[in-house]
């Protein structure tokens, strides 16, 4: 099982399991949250995975198609507390 | 559909998600409505920027009267309501991006986000924290309630002051409950260093 599968397997889940893999994997997940848009699209596509069967409002949404290889990075850039910026990086 | 909305959606559908959403909305508040604070986006999608779309949602809440109570702009931007669904959604299919009216009972905090060059504002960070953190508080607790209060925090907790969610949390009537009960009765949901953070913003307040 590998790193994002790992994580994938846990954080979904409410229990003391949950809570302790998340407090284990604190000081990794920081930075990947941080720094990595990569990363954190495969977790929500994996997560999406989990949840995009028909909804009870009867529409899923094309996750996989958002997630595609070919779509555009972005790098948030933190001007103040009451004001960010979404660069897209070309 | 105009031709530039036409290439702000081929933009949109370019970037990853939650962006892609953010930047249809940004266009829509900015240059159809005049104003970046005419769409002020809330709850999921909020929790979505946050944790860069770690956390997910199918729907936008949104609070903007403006479009509201004018749906042919909507419309003759290619969205159609689906009365069909719950709460009425309006959705363009070719980026996804599915628009629910939500309105707005607590003066909440929100913030600029701009993306290639145009505005929305999404609720501020503590008040996102904030408002399922009372959830997790006051109810039984949807899972989503759960990770999006733990991821949130972990990915901004050297962002997150004290004073401002402290503020959010009694905006919310969740402060005082929070002091009442303590923090750590909430072990079973929440990650030690934000039941931590929790009890030192109860001790300094």
């Amino acid at each position: 099982m590998n790193f994002l599968e790992y994580i994938n397997s846990y954080v979904g889940l409410v229990s003391n399991k949950f809570l302790s893999k998340v407090n284990r994997l604190y000081d990794w997940m920081e930075p990947i949250l941080d720094d990595s848009t990569i990363v954190l699209g495969e977790l929500a596509g994996k997560r999406f995975n989990q949840y995009n069967e028909e909804t009870e409002r009867g529409f899923r949404v094309k996750i996989e198609r958002l997630l595609s290889e070919e779509l555009r990075n972005v790098k948030i850039y933190y001007v103040s507390d009451k004001h960010h910026v979404v660069e897209i990086i070309e | 559909m105009n031709e530039e909305f036409r290439k702000i959606i081929e933009k949109a559908k370019r970037l990853r998600y939650p962006y892609n959403h953010l930047r249809i909305l940004a266009y829509i508040a900015t240059r159809i409505l005049g104003d970046a604070s005419e769409i002020k986006i809330l709850r999921g999608m909020a929790a979505a920027y946050y944790t860069n779309g770690y956390c997910t949602t199918f729907e936008v809440d949104i609070y903007s009267p403006k479009l509201y109570n004018n749906p042919g702009i909507l419309q003759m931007l290619g969205f159609r309501q689906h009365k069909e669904y719950l709460r009425s959604p309006w959705i363009l299919e070719e980026t996804d991006t599915v628009i629910d009216f939500v309105g707005l009972d607590i003066p909440f905090d929100f913030i600029l986000v701009e993306i290639d060059g145009d505005g929305v504002e999404v609720l501020s960070l503590e008040d996102t924290l904030a408002y399922y953190l009372s959830e997790i508080i006051h109810w039984m607790p949807s899972k989503e309630a759960v990770q999006r209060v733990n991821m949130i925090y972990i990915a901004h907790q050297n962002r997150i002051r004290k004073d401002f969610l402290e503020k959010s949390l009694s905006k919310m009537n969740a402060y005082d409950s929070l002091k009442r009960v303590s923090p750590t009765k909430f072990s079973d949901k929440l990650s030690s260093k934000l039941i931590q953070f929790l009890e030192e913003i109860i001790k300094e307040g």
